[in-house]
């Protein structure tokens, strides 16, 4: 063969694979973030990208905002949104949600809301003591990157990331459950339930000492980052007057025992130094009752329904709420 | 820009390789202009405001060239020592400013934020002096400019020569396309990419943790130390010996000839060998231009045991303002004398099969040890990792673990969590133990990039080819073939930001 050949050979078998990478990214869409919208929506969508547009298409009628990962899809909406005295409560939802997803976008409503000359009246953040301090979900995967509107990144970076990832798994999935609908896919169209939450990446799968367990789950090397940014997200709603509660989501007895005693309660301690924290996380009643839990990490609709009954008021609410479910832990009483 | 970026591979460099050729349709020195602006655009890339760093520099040392090459003897001399010292001055300011400040202060110095690429352009602009001053020749600007920008050797090397570059930049009918050369070329930029990609990087997840533990005085195991510091060792060769074969094939898609960088140092059975197989430019220019001038070996034993020590010192020096660095220097210094003396008592014998083995354990041990140096971010890691090395201490057995490659043995069952822990401890695995192993065997067992093209610019005093047969590289369809479906499995993994480890020198 001659060498002039082998280079084109060569040369063109490369491009053919950037090219059709791209191709493959753009056509199937496997974040949704193109918007192209030939094949069903992925388990893989990008969910920070997709809560921006859903706050686009509403921007003008939203005045409600509730801040959380995949377990505050179990909250009622409605009933949310009439507790908290809003006529548009838009969920801000996403899986692995952690302050560093809602901090920037909340700092993108009100400032698109000042724009309009609109004004935010309410907003709901439900953090997750297991989580808060953890390294974040966070723009450490493909899935979870911020557009460009929220995190200030190159819009040239993002797209190229987006264009140019190679994926041959999720592409294969794409197809596989347009081939084959109802299998492999999390995520109807249209539907708004959350993928259930698999246990965290970091955490080992496999049956390990209790010891060692609440050792690794203790490791909190971004706390103090995230901290600041709890101020800073409580400084943006006060500075703009908009009404801010913020609650801990419960948790199951098996997650609440892999954490050193008393360890949870210390870091609500220092986070309720920033702000008034409604604390749901470590009540008996909840916590050891099976018949409240849809998996390890996510409470029943339930649960949800007394959280919102303990925090706003329970009249209209059949559930008997039990006595040490929630309590409020007021701003600076350490 | 990274060689290994997406928008370095498909953006950056076909824009330069078409624009090069393109410009030489008008002539050698538009071409030349060309390509140095698009290393110049390369290097800014980094950071845009640096980029009047070199700018600067290739201007100050092209007039200090016109007056040695213009000026009598005496005055060539006062020229060429002012032109060396100030070069060395600016990488003492950017590099070792803080270094020497810390001595005073009785502190760990800290990261020097040194320029990118300015120990290589340090060094290959100070031999282009003294190459002007012993051999005083009129060289144009433009092609100067190209010798010291041209981004294939700009960020981390080869160190490149006048001797070497300029001629080829002088020669019009290298102006034109050579696909011989660009075949060759793309399969050596191809093979290095993997060499980076695929091991170099899968070793850098299991180093890291036994580094960053012995930081912070977290216990670590004997198999932990050895196994990172080995891990090390086969990460640093791949990075940069990929890092040098990207470098060497970009040149050939330009049509120029970069010189070899490594000659499978790791087959090597006596250090001596190593050095002249382990970063060849720089042992060359370390030999060239402080271990001849000290003296070499003309003065005797004792005093080429002084120059080899002094020039190693200052070798480990140019990598990084650490105790660290100079530590690893001297210690290869001392086993250089030692080789030499062991040569002198035993003669040029040729070893047997056993004495080849004992002499690989031994030069393969021993650079080991002197990773452990280079790599520790001080030099109180460092002794605590080659404590344990020797046998000293190991880790807790009731230390969690804190990487989690093991995690699916455990799962399985195949191991218990007590025997990884008392084994690997808590930041090494039995993983990473295999990784390593396999890494060690590929860097014994499978030819060098270089062997399979059988590429010898600048070949090194080594006899390390072996014969491959029908390995060797030729521009086949099965080549063709393997070569883009080796991309392949690389570009699946071009999605994660590496950087290489020599840009930080």
């Amino acid at each position: 063969m001659a060498h002039r050949r082998f280079s084109l050979i060569v040369v063109a078998g490369s491009v053919l694979l950037f090219a059709g990478t791209m191709a493959a990214n753009v056509v199937l869409d496997p974040e949704a973030v193109f918007g192209t919208g030939l094949f069903p929506p992925s388990a893989n969508r990008n969910e920070r990208v997709e809560r921006l547009q859903a706050y686009k298409r509403d921007a003008s009628s939203v005045d409600g905002l509730l801040f959380s990962s995949s377990r505050g899809v179990y909250l009622d909406h409605d009933m949310l949104a009439q507790k908290m005295g809003v006529s548009r409560l838009l969920s801000l939802s996403v899986s692995y949600g952690m302050i560093t997803d809602h901090l920037p976008i909340l700092s993108y409503i009100l400032r698109d809301k000042a724009a309009r000359e609109q004004k935010l009246k309410a907003a709901m953040l439900l953090l997750d003591a297991d989580f808060f301090g953890t390294p974040p979900w966070t723009d450490s995967n493909i899935n979870s990157f911020l557009p460009p509107e929220l995190s200030g990144e190159s819009a040239l970076r993002y797209w190229w990331r987006y264009l140019t990832v190679f994926q041959f798994r999720l592409w294969r999935d794409v197809v596989r459950a347009s081939l084959n609908p109802g299998r492999g896919q999390a995520g109807a169209s249209g539907s708004n339930e959350e993928p259930v939450m698999a246990s965290p990446s970091r955490s080992p799968t496999l049956t390990m000492s209790e010891d060692y367990r609440r050792r690794w789950n203790s490791n909190r090397p971004d706390f103090d980052r995230q901290y600041k940014k709890l101020e800073e997200f409580v400084g943006l709603c006060r500075d703009n007057g908009v009404q801010l509660t913020v609650a801990i989501s419960p948790l199951i007895r098996q997650h609440l025992d892999q954490y050193e005693p008393g360890m949870l309660d210390a870091l609500i301690a220092r986070l309720s130094r920033v702000v008034a924290i409604w604390d749901f996380s470590s009540s008996t009643a909840i916590a050891d009752h099976r018949e409240y839990w849809l998996d390890i990490s996510h409470f029943d609709r339930d649960v949800g329904t007394m959280m919102i009954g303990r925090i706003f008021g329970n009249d209209r609410i059949a559930l008997a709420i039990p006595a040490d479910f929630g309590r409020l832990r007021a701003s600076r009483q350490n | 820009m990274l060689f290994n970026s997406l928008e370095f591979i498909f953006i950056f460099l076909p824009i330069a390789v078409t624009l090069h050729f393109l410009a030489a349709r008008w002539g050698v020195v538009v071409a030349v202009a060309m390509t140095t602006a698009t290393s110049l655009l390369f290097y800014a890339w980094w950071k845009p405001a640096f980029v009047l760093l070199p700018i600067a520099s290739i201007i100050c040392n092209f007039w200090l060239a016109r007056r040695i090459q213009e000026a009598d003897q005496k005055a060539a001399r006062v020229y060429a020592i002012v032109g060396v010292v100030a070069n060395l001055l600016v990488l003492g300011y950017f590099k070792y400013f803080d270094f020497l400040i810390s001595i005073f202060e009785q502190r760990n110095p800290g990261i020097a934020d040194v320029p990118l690429a300015l120990s290589f352009t340090t060094f290959v602009q100070i031999a282009f002096l003294v190459e002007t001053y012993r051999h005083p020749e009129a060289h144009p600007l433009p092609r100067y400019a190209m010798f010291v920008s041209f981004f294939p050797h700009l960020i981390a090397g080869p160190i490149v020569r006048w001797s070497e570059l300029g001629p080829q930049f002088a020669d019009a009918s290298r102006y034109r396309v050579n696909w011989e050369n660009f075949a060759c070329g793309i399969t050596i930029f191809f093979l290095g990419l993997a060499k980076k990609v695929l091991f170099a990087d899968n070793l850098a997840v299991h180093v890291a943790p036994v580094f960053d533990a012995a930081s912070q005085d977290l216990p670590v195991t004997a198999i932990a130390a050895w196994g990172a510091s080995v891990a090390y060792s086969l990460q640093l060769f791949f990075d940069f010996s990929g890092y040098s074969d990207m470098a060497i094939g970009l040149g050939l898609l330009f049509n120029f000839r970069l010189p070899l960088n490594f000659a499978a140092p790791f087959r090597a059975t006596n250090i001596i060998d190593l050095w002249r197989r382990w970063h060849i430019t720089l042992s060359r220019f370390l030999r060239d231009f402080v271990y001849v001038p000290l003296g070499g070996s003309a003065l005797g034993q004792g005093r080429r045991a002084i120059n080899l020590f002094a020039t190693m010192v200052i070798g480990g020096l140019w990598h990084g303002a650490n105790w660290t660095f100079i530590a690893w220097g001297a210690f290869h210094g001392i086993l250089l004398s030692i080789n030499h003396v062991w040569r002198t008592w035993r003669g040029l014998r040729t070893p047997t099969i056993p004495g080849r083995i004992a002499g690989w354990v031994l030069t393969f041990g021993a650079f080991t040890i002197g990773m452990t140096l280079f790599r520790s971010p001080d030099i109180e890691t460092a002794g605590r990792l080659l404590k344990t090395m020797m046998g000293f201490g190991l880790a807790p057995v009731n230390a969690p673990i804190a990487v989690s490659f093991d995690f699916w043995a455990m799962e399985k069952q195949y191991v218990t969590e007590a025997f990884v822990r008392t084994w690997f401890g808590s930041y090494w695995s039995m993983v990473g133990t295999l990784v390593t192993a396999g890494m060690l065997a590929i860097a014994l067992a499978i030819p060098d990039t270089m062997e399979f093209v059988d590429y010898r610019e600048g070949e090194p005093h080594s006899d390390w080819r072996r014969g491959w047969g029908f390995l060797v590289w030729s521009p086949s369809a099965g080549w063709a073939v393997a070569i883009v479906m080796l991309f392949a499995v690389v570009f699946s993994r071009l999605n994660n930001f590496s950087e290489f480890l020599y840009y930080q020198f």
